[in-house]
Formats: structure tokens, sequence, C-alpha cells
């Protein structure tokens, strides 16, 4: 079945939502600008897969909340037109207590709809979860969230995420 | 006077509740060593003695989707897991490690079990049935390599009891001891010098200088005066198997070093503040007080059981577990072998997932 990027949008929305403020009294003060965007450091090409940053500027426009990201870029990840994966990544805000292992947990329990399980991979806590049809592994990193959803029946999603690490802001 | 009396209680209610704290934050150390442990590369060696048979297995993991592990049984090698990322191997030597996953192996070949060769058929005929239907057949004494052999990125549960496959149990060792220590009634720095240490009923070795041993100590039964007649109450009810278990845990600079385990019914026959001689009637009606204590306990062993499964609880299944850490933060490289026979393994099940840690 061939995603198409409405879905993979869908799915930044609901990534978007997981990183917001939990805090009321923030939430109810004007949002602050955020912005997509380019980061440099995010490669063309991924273990094959063509990388293309998407644009999820109405997205963001639509969302009011506070948040704790002030910049965020969307990434899909394809094998010709056939997206196999997203990339998010999202560049915390100085408030962000982003090293905190509580926090990164709590941000990572609200994506997909599962209990996140967490595995060491070369020192990074990956947080694995799953929704319908895709596997998402997220991780923090240098004061950034990165989300990777990848469709399960993608033949090498260990690996994909193994090259992804790999990231550096 | 009264102010004394006060003040005394103040006292021990103060220290009651600092040795509470003390528990606590024992249990704590062990539960953050552990937590420690399992982020670091490692080796470890793992060795379950249970019902006159050894399973051992020495593992490399370099971390949660790279490692390999080789088990033997009784001396004899039984099986080799590899792991690299997607990518599976897989070697059988013999039929002990299949018996968790609904293989056996026949006529020098591992074949899934079905109605027709389920229990251990060992003719020719019956390996070519195997041979003959959809179902594949994985050869044996040789590797097997399956590129998505390990994909799924699918959670297991930590497991919370032996599997009886010495790959998965090995692999689980630490999150197994994790489980113990969470069901543990106390979990206790070891003190020789405390008026409570018994030094008979330590089957464990001392700690070496420089490492801390915590032992979980298993809750006693209440003494038959406290409790009721009949089968009502959890009072009554058949003790599981932290009741028999006896653990400590070797801890060197917040990580573990050595996991020793114990489970056994007779140290806690002979264990007079365990009560459990004194309520051998309440679980084992009809066993004699006076009968050998090697016989007690295996009708104690039999009647418990019995109970256990019929309230859906794990049996109690006597083993003597040791494992231990031969290096912590860094492992030998992990590398599909050369030789392997390509084949397609998803019919095993999920393999390659070593997802510890629940968040």
């Amino acid at each position: 079945m061939r995603l198409r990027l409405g879905i993979a949008t869908g799915v930044a929305a609901a990534l978007v939502g997981a990183i917001t403020v939990q805090n009321t009294l923030l939430a109810a003060s004007p949002a602050p600008q955020r912005a997509t965007a380019s980061f440099a450091w995010v490669p063309a090409t991924l273990q094959g897969l063509g990388v293309h940053r998407e644009n999820i500027t109405g997205t963001l426009g639509q969302d009011r909340r506070v948040l704790w990201v002030d910049q965020v870029g969307l990434y899909s990840l394809r094998r010709g037109k056939e997206l196999e994966a997203t990339l998010e990544v999202g560049r915390f805000t100085a408030s962000a207590p982003w090293q905190s292992p509580d926090f990164d947990q709590t941000l990572a329990g609200q994506l997909g709809t599962t209990t996140p399980a967490v595995a060491r991979l070369g020192g990074v806590r990956v947080y694995i979860g799953t929704t319908r049809g895709l596997g998402l592994v997220s991780w923090f990193r240098s004061g950034y969230m990165f989300i990777l959803g990848i469709r399960t029946t993608y033949a090498t999603p260990k690996e994909l995420i193994r090259r992804a690490l790999e990231l550096r802001p | 006077m009264r102010r004394l009396a006060a003040a005394l209680l103040m006292l021990l209610a103060g220290g009651l509740l600092s040795g509470c704290a003390r528990v606590a934050q024992d249990r704590d150390h062990v539960l953050s060593a552990i937590d420690g442990t399992e982020r670091l590369s490692r080796s470890y060696t793992y060795a379950v003695s249970a019902d006159g048979h050894s399973v051992s297995a020495t593992a490399v993991i370099a971390d949660d989707f790279r490692y390999r592990v080789d088990a033997s049984r009784d001396g004899h090698p039984v099986a080799s897991e590899i792991v690299d990322d997607d990518a599976l191997a897989l070697r059988f030597d013999s039929d002990g490690a299949l018996s968790a996953t609904g293989y056996t192996m026949l006529g020098g070949s591992a074949v899934p079990q079905s109605p027709a060769n389920h229990g251990g058929a060992s003719s020719a005929t019956d390996a070519n049935v195997g041979a003959g239907s959809a179902a594949p057949q994985l050869p044996a004494n040789r590797w097997l390599v399956d590129p998505k052999g390990a994909a799924s990125l699918a959670q297991q549960p930590p497991p919370t009891r032996s599997s009886g496959d010495p790959l998965a149990d090995s692999l689980g060792a630490l999150e197994y001891v994790r489980a113990a220590v969470i069901q543990a009634q106390t979990v206790r720095r070891y003190n020789p010098q405390s008026e409570s240490y018994r030094p008979k009923l330590d089957p464990f070795p001392a700690p070496a200088a420089g490492i801390i041993r915590y032992d979980l100590v298993p809750q006693d039964l209440p003494p038959r005066e406290q409790v009721g007649t009949g089968n009502i109450g959890l009072a009554n009810r058949a003790p599981g198997v932290p009741f028999f278990r006896l653990m400590a845990i070797y801890v060197e600079h917040g990580l573990v070093r050595e996991v020793r385990e114990q489970i056994a019914v007779e140290p806690r026959l002979l264990d007079s503040e365990s009560n459990l001689a004194a309520r051998l009637g309440d679980f084992a009606p009809g066993v004699p007080s006076s009968a050998p204590v090697e016989r007690q306990g295996r009708l104690l062993l039999a009647a418990v059981n019995r109970q256990l499964r019929h309230g859906g609880q794990a049996p109690v299944e006597p083993r003597t577990m040791h494992l231990t850490f031969t290096t912590l933060g860094s492992a030998a490289p992990i590398a599909l072998p050369q030789d392997a026979t390509p084949t397609d393994l998803s019919a095993l099940g999920v393999h390659g997932l070593l997802l510890y840690e629940m968040s």
C-alpha cells in the first residue's frame, strides 16, 4: 500500500502535538513564533532513501498551542515515489528540559498508540512505539528531538534507525 | 516518665522509618545498577543448574540491536544466535534450544511441531513428513541467516521466569533479575555483622573488596497461630517463587558484576524463621513432620506447584543461576558468519529485540 503525503503530514501534526507545552499558564499566553526549518545537516539520502523536506507550514500555522520547539522540519524518506518513512526534527527552546529522562519519556510516550520501550543504541536512549502501520522511533540529542516514523513493511528498519542516529545537528 | 516513654517511642518510630527508607534505598540502588549495566556494551556468562542438567551461555551485547549468544546444555553446544540490526543468524546444534520456538529437530533437522510430529518423533519417515510439508525445514549444525529475520520493532514482554529456551533466557537474564528484585519482599545490603545474618542459611560467597552485595530476602510465612484454618485468605495461599528464592546481586561502581540465585525448598524448610516447616501440613497435608527433609521438600514442592498452577501462578522450579559479567563498557565486534545459508527464519517468531526497559 502506498502512503500518501497527506498521511505523512497527518502523522506530523500528531507528532507536533506531542511536543506541546503541558502548562496551562503558558498555553494561555500568545503562541511564540515557530518556523519550519531546513536543517542543513539532514542529508539528501539516508540508507538509500531520498530525503525531501516537506511543507508543513499550514499544519504549524493551525496549531496555536505553545510548543517546546521553535523550529520544526519534516522530511519524507522515499524509494522512488514510494514513501517509506518520515523524519521529523524539532529544535527545543532554551527552556525545554530536554536532557531530563522524565521529560524525554513523557514526550516519547505521547507518540503512537503503545507505551514505548527503550533500546540503547550507541549510548543513546531510543524510544520505540507503534501506531497503525508505523513504527515510531524517537530520540533526543543536542537540543533536538528526532522522530522517525517507519512503515511496518519496511524491510530494514533497524539499519535505518542506526543511520538516522548518526545525524548530528 | 510518660514523656520519656513518648520520646523513646519517637526514637523507635524514627529508627523503624529510617530502616524502611534504607531498605527502599537498597532496592533503588540495585535497580539503578541494572539500568546502568543494561546501557553498556557487555559480555557475560550465564549458567543454570536445574533438574540434574546444566545450561550455560556466553553472550556479547554490543547494543540492543547487535549481539551474539552461544548456549550449551550439559557441556554440549545447543544453539547460537547472532543479531546484527535487521539480520538474524541462527545455528541449532540440538533440539534443546527449540522447545520454546515450536520447532524440534528430526533426522538432524529442525522442523515445526505439529499434531503429526509433536512429541519428539525421530524416524526418518517423520523427518520426511516435515520436509514435505509447507512448513520450513531448518538444517542443523550449520549457520542459517535471514537478512530480515530480526527486523521487527514489536515489543517483547520482559521475562519474569525461565522460558526453557537457553538463548532467550540468557539474553533476558538481567531483566529476570530486575523482576526478582521488584517481587522480593526485602532487598538488603549484605552485612555479616548484623544480628539477623545467619551464615548457615547463606549459600552465596561474601563480596570481594570494593563490591557491594545486595540480598533479596524472601518473605516469611505468618506463624500458624496467626492464620485461620482452611484455604481462605492470603495468609493461607501456597507460597510462590519469591518465597523460595535467595538471590545475591554483586554491584561494583554502580554496575552489576555478578548475580547468584538459588530457588530451593529444603533451605526454607530448615529456616525456622520462615515458618514453612511449622506449616507444612497447611500446604502438603499428609506429609509427616518426621519424614526426612529431602522427602518433605519433594512432596511439598509437588503440592505447592499443584496449588500454584491451579491459581494460574508460575510453579516453583528449583535451580541455581549464576550470571557473571566479564566485560562492561566494551564488547567484541558482532559479525554475521561468512558461511551461513540464506534461510527464511520468519516462522521462528520475533527475534532480535532486546528492549529491556519498558518506559
